[in-house]
């Protein structure tokens, strides 16, 4: 299994476990993937942004 | 498949020992004639099967594989091939990966060189670095020895994979903290737009109150320069009528002789000093406030003589000073005469007229040495009863009625203060008039003696005082004078417009007009400014305050997730959350792969599960267990020894496993087929697996070659009898 697939096997669980609507487990998941693609470097503001406007357009 | 392989390893090179190493023979001829890309090496010991091995392995960048990938004692073999100091080594190897392309593995002799690796198609070759070497090519180095225990490998790898998210995502969470941070601490617009707003405002209100504070200024600067002006001509008129009165005196002093006699000073001075003390006595007023006082309470007993006899002494004493200053001896004797008299003959007469004094008196004292009597009684129980036992009546009574009594003779208790009083006055006149009996002859046996006028020398002395006074005078004036004429410098009124009275008349004649128009006193006027000079105090404080909040308002950064405020703090503290789930999940897993099943909540058991889950896809959810396959679901790590759980519910304790089954297993677990990169494997040492256990594996490695993801499969095991090299093909 490979780490992408087992963090989002982590996702899935923990958003389960908080009681996330789908609709927020996925922007959840959105955001984790988002964060974790930086593997480490910190990410860029502007980037963020783009994510939590195209969600807000969901 | 190997499509050639070539190596020289010189060992000692130049040495009378040095030896060479090829490959093996068989192995070369099985490069040039076989296409199969899984082998089987039995070999004896020292023909090259581990070197092999270590050979590909070095090739294909073994060396950066991770702790967890490779074992501590393949690690350094790889190591030791690289380790040129005793050795030269040089090598080519090309194998063709399943897509047909050439893998050229190449290391000249030079000592020192690193190994490059050539990937080749029809068109071109490219060298490729570590990095599109490993991001392509997965390198599986591995002896299965105590396998089963070894899956725990996979687990701990798992706690590897936790740390790699955990660490990703907290370097996320750090950054976002600090963008959470900023946005709560930056720059807020409106609130700086406001206080900009409010800081105009409260300017236009003080520029308002400055103009006010400027009128109200004028208006008291005007009266205030006016009434110094009007100060000012006061003090030249006073400063003129003082010079003019100096030079009088001046005239007049210097037409005078000061006193010439010996001692006459002295003696002078002792008269004044006579003198002083006579009328420091102030007989005259004593004795007109002991008449005010008799007529104030016993007017009504007044008769004739006593208005003659008070009225005669008043008379005598109206020329006190002038008596007693002079000696006149006769004046002085009668008024010592009749004050005695009166004081003997008429005072006690007088103040208790209305009362039969004596009858009275006599009376007073009995009472109340009746009543002392009384009260020593009462003070002792023994003689209170046998007052008691005598008088039938308790001495309480007794005490009462004898007090009532008392009550009766407050008038004579008054009239007698009174008469005490009026006595010892009387009494203090008398001596005093004796004393200034005294003082009078001596003063006039000085006079006697002094040869020149006293009088004359009195007045040198007065004009002499005078002419110090008005000096001083002058000097206060002239003092004044120049602090007005500052003060009107200081107004705007100029110099030479002050400097003679009539121009400082022309002055206040031309502020008349202005005086008359203002309502206020100078006071007033003070007064107003100074409530608005504090006013303007207070808006300027605000003011400052206000510039303070913006400047640092202002030193504030924005951001660009400004109006996300809101979403970036949830989504931080989702993922604080979601950190926080991590490392407790993580912290189920022990260092060494086993996992802490002791008492688990709920929440605990879902991630053992999910465990369970990525252990069994890591062995392709299929294990060999009493010859023949299973698909399993997932590993339960819950119970003491784990389980594997079967699709149809079946449990399989590892227990239950031999050591070929576990070698199998974790050999299949580590061929895991959810990594989408080619497969380089390489196992040594599976002497301990039986045929079917190899055979699984083997299954296992004909999966991925048929997936297109295998490019090698060397595996490796001792051959008992020596000198034999055996190659078999799956």
């Amino acid at each position: 299994m490979e780490l992408n697939s087992y963090l989002i096997k982590l996702i899935d669980e923990f958003t389960k476990e908080n009681e996330y609507s789908s609709l927020e487990a996925d922007e959840f998941k959105a955001y984790i993937s988002f964060f974790f693609n930086q593997q480490g470097i910190l990410f860029d503001e502007a980037e963020l942004l783009k994510i939590i406007k195209s969600k807000q357009n969901d | 498949m190997i499509k050639s392989i070539n190596y020289t390893l010189v060992k000692k090179e130049g040495t009378m020992s040095q030896e060479v190493f090829h490959p093996n023979e068989i192995l070369e001829k099985f490069a040039k004639n076989n296409s199969s890309r899984i082998l089987r090496i039995k070999a004896s010991n020292s023909l090259g099967k581990s070197f092999l091995l270590n050979l590909i392995a070095y090739a294909s960048f073994g060396s950066s594989l991770k702790d967890e990938d490779l074992m501590l004692t393949l690690r350094n073999s790889i190591k030791e091939i690289a380790d040129e100091s005793d050795k030269t080594l040089e090598f080519e190897l090309k194998i063709m990966d399943a897509d047909g392309r050439e893998l050229r593995f190449v290391k000249s002799k030079k000592k020192g060189s690193n190994p490059i690796v050539q990937l080749s198609n029809k068109d071109e070759t490219k060298q490729l670095s570590v990095e599109e070497f490993t991001n392509n090519y997965k390198l599986i180095y591995d002896i299965p020895e105590k396998p089963l225990h070894r899956i725990y490998q996979i687990v701990r790898e798992l706690k590897s994979k936790n740390q790699i998210i955990y660490r990703w995502l907290d370097q996320s969470s750090q950054k976002l903290n600090l963008i959470v941070n900023s946005l709560n601490n930056q720059k807020d617009l409106l609130k700086l737009q406001n206080w900009e707003n409010e800081k105009l405002q409260k300017q236009k209100q003080i520029d308002h109150r400055k103009a006010d504070y400027e009128i109200l200024r004028k208006k008291y600067l005007t009266i205030s320069t006016y009434n110094t002006l009007q100060l000012l001509k006061r003090n030249i008129d006073a400063t003129k009528s003082r010079i003019k009165e100096l030079k009088n005196c001046s005239d007049e002093f210097a037409k005078m002789q000061a006193p010439k006699e010996k001692n006459q000073d002295e003696k002078f001075q002792n008269i004044i000093q006579l003198e002083k003390q006579i009328k420091d006595l102030k007989i005259d007023e004593k004795f007109k406030f002991l008449k005010e006082s008799l007529e104030g309470e016993y007017k009504s007993s007044f008769d004739t003589i006593d208005y003659q006899i008070l009225s005669n002494i008043e008379n005598l004493l109206s020329n006190y000073l002038i008596t007693f200053k002079t000696y006149n001896q006769e004046e002085i004797s009668k008024i010592v005469r009749v004050v005695g008299s009166f004081a003997t003959m008429r005072l006690e007469q007088l103040i208790f007229k209305s009362v039969n004094k004596n009858k009275d008196k006599d009376e007073f004292i009995f009472v109340n040495d009746f009543k002392s009597i009384l009260e020593e009684i009462s003070k002792e129980n023994f003689k209170s009863a046998v007052f008691q036992e005598l008088f039938s009546f308790e001495i309480g009574t007794a005490l009462e009625k004898i007090n009532s009594y008392s009550e009766s003779f407050n008038d004579f208790k008054k009239m007698d203060v009174d008469f005490r009083l009026f006595n010892s006055l009387l009494s203090d006149i008398s001596k005093q008039l004796k004393e200034g009996e005294v003082l009078s002859k001596k003063l006039n046996s000085i006079r006697s003696k002094i040869k020149s006028d006293p009088i004359e020398f009195k007045r040198y002395n007065t004009l002499k005082e005078k002419i110090e006074t008005i000096t001083s005078d002058l000097s206060k004036l002239n003092q004044k004078a120049r602090d007005y004429r500052n003060f009107l410098e200081s107004s705007g009124v100029l110099k030479n417009e002050i400097e003679s009275r009539v121009q400082i008349e022309q002055q206040i004649q031309n502020l008349q007009g202005a005086f008359q128009n203002i309502s206020y006193s100078e006071e007033e006027l003070n007064n107003q400014l100074e409530e608005k000079d504090k006013q303007l105090l207070d808006f300027n404080k605000e003011i400052d305050e206000l510039s303070y909040r913006i400047t640092h308002e202002s030193e504030k950064k924005t951001s660009i997730l400004s109006d996300e405020k809101s979403q970036v703090t949830f989504l931080n503290s989702k993922l604080l959350n979601f950190l926080k789930w991590i490392h407790d999940k993580d912290d189920l897993i022990k260092d060494d792969g086993l996992i802490k099943n002791e008492n688990p909540s709920e929440s605990d058991e879902k991630y053992i599960k999910l465990i369970g889950i990525y252990v069994a896809s890591s062995m392709g959810n299929k294990i060999i267990y009493q010859k023949g396959y299973q698909d399993i679901q997932y590993i339960d790590y819950l119970p003491v020894t784990p389980v594997f759980i079967t699709n149809s519910g079946m449990r399989i304790s590892f227990s239950d496993f031999s050591g070929g089954q576990q070698s199998s297993n974790y050999l299949k677990a580590k061929l895991n087929s959810n990594d989408n990169r080619k497969y380089i494997v390489l196992f040594d040492e599976v002497a301990n697996m039986d045929n079917e256990s190899i055979n699984n594996v083997v299954q296992r490695l004909k999966e991925l070659e048929r997936e297109k993801k295998l490019v090698l499969a060397v595996l490796v095991q001792p051959f008992p009898e020596p000198n034999k090299f055996e190659i078999e093909t799956y």
